[in-house]
């Protein structure tokens, strides 16, 4: 079986990972914007952020 | 052997599916390919044209005291395939509590002496148990599959948070996250999918399984869309998953 793979190199970045040990949330226009738009979703979001900088003070 | 885990975030959001299609290709890949359904389910032998009535499987033969692998077979396309089986509740209750014990999977994976070059896929279901978290801890990769959905949204930061599979393997080097069924058309899905990214950036894989019809009507003509409509999107897309998953192991 053979494929065209342009996207070959691209995909095989992805592969390059590195550890991460919390999540955290980019704030950025269209972040707001969607938190805004879905009630659930800012509460979600917003419980990520508080407790993304909790694990921050502790690692420091 | 490279071992693949591919668990659901929660039911139905299509693991049985990619795990039926990306097994396919990389046989088609010249890869040996062993799939191994550690669902209770047992849906994954349906996309492996199993008879629906067909109740044989690996840990139907347990239950039954007959040898767990004979229930292997080889499908046409090539792909060595193990079905769950169909047995009841207080069976598999008691297949988990008296059966498996904590090496129970490797050292079967191990006994069957399989050539090294081989990929054996993992369908675990999405609530932990004594297999999947077996699964989970001896694979090489882990991918975890999600609709791009508010309630998967909530249900991954619940799993991360609360180390709900423990050993931090949510966010773990090995750890991926497959968006699937993702809907062109639907703007909530764009912008969770565009939430998913932002969280959880090079844990994501760059390949999103979208929402096509094939995938349903290959899975009722028991069949992959791979194999029923191999130029549809969702069947390149499970092309690059594919070669994803190889450049993953090879690089």
């Amino acid at each position: 079986m053979k494929w065209e793979n342009n996207d070959a190199n691209e995909l095989l970045k992805s592969a390059n990972i590195k550890a991460n040990n919390y999540i955290e949330i980019k704030e950025n226009e269209a972040v707001t914007k969607i938190k805004k738009k879905w009630p659930l979703v800012d509460q979600i979001m917003s419980f990520v952020v508080k407790n993304s900088a909790n694990r921050k003070d502790r690692t420091i | 052997m490279s071992i693949l885990c591919v668990q659901g975030m929660r039911s139905g959001v299509g693991v049985s599916t990619i795990v039926a299609n990306v097994s396919r290709i990389l046989q088609d890949l010249d890869q040996n390919v062993l799939v191994f359904d550690l669902n209770p389910s047992n849906l994954l032998r349906l996309h492996f044209n199993m008879d629906w009535e067909d109740a044989s499987g690996w840990a139907l033969n347990m239950v039954e005291q007959r040898s767990w692998n004979s229930a292997g077979f080889q499908c046409e396309q090539g792909v060595r395939f193990i079905p769950f089986g169909q047995i009841n509740y207080q069976s598999y209750q008691s297949l988990l509590t008296n059966c498996i014990n904590e090496n129970w999977l490797i050292d079967q994976l191990n006994a069957l002496d399989l050539p090294d070059n081989t990929w054996i896929i993992l369908n675990i279901a999405s609530e932990l148990n004594t297999l999947s978290t077996q699964a989970l801890n001896n694979s090489d990769i882990i991918l975890r599959v999600l609709e791009p959905s508010v309630a998967c949204f909530s249900q991954l930061i619940n799993s991360i948070q609360s180390d709900y599979i423990g050993d931090d393997l949510s966010l773990s080097n090995k750890s991926f996250y497959l968006i699937s069924k993702l809907m062109a058309d639907s703007e909530i899905d764009q912008e969770m999918a565009l939430v998913l990214k932002n969280i959880l950036v090079d844990k994501i894989i760059p390949v999103s399984i979208h929402f096509d019809e094939n995938v349903k009507e290959a899975f009722a003509h028991k069949t992959t869309v791979t194999l029923h409509a191999p130029d549809s999107a969702s069947a390149k897309e499970f092309r690059r998953i594919s070669i994803w998953l190889m450049s993953y192991f090879n690089h």
